[in-house]
């Protein structure tokens, strides 16, 4: 059974919201704050923490899901988001076991012009439609 | 490889909620990733522990979670970051990279059960 799984969007990532983020963290790499130390590292201006990216799209998981239905959730960090990017969520596939009302889903993150900043994958409970989920 | 750090961790309900606003989370409960608050400084600890590594060519390279119970204001946790595997691997580039992976065990220090398990996969990347 494959579930149904309309994309969801972020964004634009303002240098704001990565202060938010390094405060409620306690992340304080200055990569993500400090545009010349950026500079200096070969960026050509502040990225957001990866954590950031993967903190905003587990929220948005756990909201379409519910606060309880996460079972596990990992991510690989394949390129930087930068300020002013656009993010898009897409699940490849969303596929459910009728039996135990599992679902894994396999997640791509992409920025706006199309590259591929993280991919996910998701553990879910969505339960038996016996239960009427 | 016995490289281990441990700490303990009181949850408050206002740390919930600041994380949980960053990341756009509903406010109550923890959100997703909350446990790199706690999880963050002992890597931290950990890596300056490592031989030879240079934090600046060091970049988060994956991040897992497996929720195995609730974490609500009052908790206490009880968490161990250990060292997996530390070695040399190939890069999609070619160039080869020092990739460390660790296992950070949260457990609730009132019962002893774990409620996370978190990996990480650190990358150190060859000298710019």
């Amino acid at each position: 059974m494959t579930e149904d799984f309309p994309p969801i969007t972020f964004g634009p990532v303002t240098r704001t919201d990565l202060v938010r983020y390094a405060g409620a963290s306690g992340d304080f790499n200055p990569l993500h704050h400090d545009p010349d130390f950026a500079r200096a590292a070969g960026f050509p201006d502040v990225i957001a923490h990866g954590m950031y990216t993967a903190g905003i799209v587990g929220a948005a998981l756990q909201r379409r899901w519910g606060a309880e239905a996460l079972r596990s959730y990992k991510v690989r960090f394949r390129s930087p988001v930068r300020v002013g990017d656009s993010l898009t969520l897409t699940a490849d596939a969303v596929a459910r076991d009728e039996a135990t009302g599992l679902a894994e889903a396999a997640l791509s993150i992409r920025r706006q012009d199309g590259e591929v900043v993280m991919t996910a994958e998701a553990r879910v409970f969505l339960g038996t439609r016996e239960a009427g989920a | 490889m016995t490289v281990v750090e441990t700490g303990e961790f009181t949850v408050e309900a206002g740390k919930l909620a600041e994380f949980s606003r960053a990341v756009g989370a509903d406010s109550g409960g923890a959100a997703p990733t909350f446990g790199m608050v706690v999880s963050a400084p002992l890597v931290e600890r950990l890596l300056d522990r490592l031989p030879g590594l240079d934090r600046a060519r060091a970049l988060h390279g994956e991040q897992g979670f497996e929720y195995l119970d609730t974490i609500v204001p009052g908790t206490v946790l009880r968490s161990t970051a250990r060292i997996v595997s530390d070695g040399e691997v190939m890069g999609r580039r070619g160039g080869a990279m020092r990739r460390i992976e660790i296992a950070i065990d949260h457990a609730n220090a009132a019962t002893g059960h774990l409620v996370l398990r978190e990996t990480m996969v650190v990358i150190e990347v060859g000298a710019r």
